[in-house]
């Protein structure tokens, strides 16, 4: 999350050149953070917001714009990711939609970058959306349903082997109040 | 007599021609169950496991040791819920979706009971011999991963 702080021009002083150091000795965070950067999620992310807001009113843009201000105290980190034997190459970009208390991985023409986000899910979630189009090879995460718990998604990198492994990472319980899980 | 003679044989052809368990409706899957723990030292690798480096990877390897708990062979059906028995005493279902006509597995997994208050779904779409590894949950001073891969 400190990467996606940085990209919001959100870190001063020592946060600030902790990340630069690690952009300078890691490949992997610059990749991270030329995606972040990339229009293609914001419009992507644009988008999805739009349609939620058609769909449900603006809930969905609350929830979604809370879970990535929330994101940081959790802790949460984002990690490069490369997905291989994906035709063309692809943007992962994911959108965790706090509202239906479900994670998705959506992928998208255009570029090699990736991201990983975190979500926490909230109690009694269970309405799931239709899962994105498979566009190759890989692993396609269609949907990560974890009440009450932080989800991070991690596409691995093996360069020594044409398949691919992902990690669904299913954190701690979180406490909601005397109501929560 | 013939016909059933002309039956069996046409079977048995097509038996060698299609693998049973790649034939769309149904496949096999590799389950291991793993244990990660922090140990001092630099850690260990149980040889059992075998040949993983996803272990040696982020996030797998903020664990230096793994311990080997189960590897077994499970049969899934198109629509139809696989139930394994965790060592964690939780439950993990595996539910083959769909198969696509290039050999793509969308696979429906649900882990519940054990700790867990509420059930977590996870459903992803892979090749064979793509693993995906799900856990995290804490389990004997560490964490318990399930790694799936679907067989070819």
């Amino acid at each position: 999350m400190d990467l996606m702080a940085y990209a919001d021009g959100e870190l001063a002083g020592e946060d600030k050149a902790r990340v630069e150091a690690w952009l300078e000795t890691s490949e992997e965070a610059r990749r991270a953070l030329g995606a972040m950067e990339s229009p293609a999620v914001g419009e992507w992310l644009s988008r999805e917001m739009e349609a939620r807001a058609a769909r449900g009113g603006a809930d969905g843009i609350a929830d979604a714009v809370m879970l990535k201000a929330a994101a940081p105290e959790r802790g949460g980190k984002v990690v490069p990711m490369r997905r291989r034997g994906m035709v063309g190459g692809a943007i992962v970009g994911v959108l965790a939609l706090a509202a239906a208390g479900l994670l998705y991985v959506k992928t998208h023409d255009g570029g090699s970058k990736s991201l990983v986000a975190q979500a926490t899910t909230a109690p009694g979630a269970s309405t799931a959306p239709a899962a994105p189009e498979a566009e190759g090879a890989g692993i396609e995460v269609n949907e990560v349903e974890a009440p009450a718990r932080d989800v991070s998604v991690y596409y691995l990198d093996q360069p020594q082997s044409t398949n691919t492994s992902v990690v669904i990472w299913i954190g701690d319980e979180k406490q909601h109040g005397a109501g929560g899980n | 007599m013939r016909a059933a003679l002309l039956l069996a044989g046409a079977a048995l052809a097509l038996s060698a021609v299609v693998p049973a368990h790649a034939s769309g409706s149904h496949t096999k899957a590799e389950l291991v169950v793993l244990l990660g723990t922090q140990a001092d030292g630099g850690g260990s690798i149980d040889p059992r496991i075998g040949d993983l480096p996803q272990l040696k990877t982020r996030p797998l390897s903020s664990y230096n040791t793994y311990r080997l708990l189960d590897r077994t062979t499970l049969d899934l059906e198109q629509g139809t819920p696989t139930n394994y028995s965790a060592p964690n005493g939780s439950t993990l279902a595996l539910k083959l979706k769909n198969v696509s006509t290039d050999h793509r597995y969308t696979v429906r997994e649900e882990i519940s009971g054990g700790i867990l208050r509420h059930p977590v779904h996870v459903e992803v779409t892979q090749s064979p011999n793509d693993s995906v590894f799900v856990g995290g949950l804490p389990y004997q001073g560490g964490a318990i991963f399930f790694g799936i891969k679907i067989l070819p």
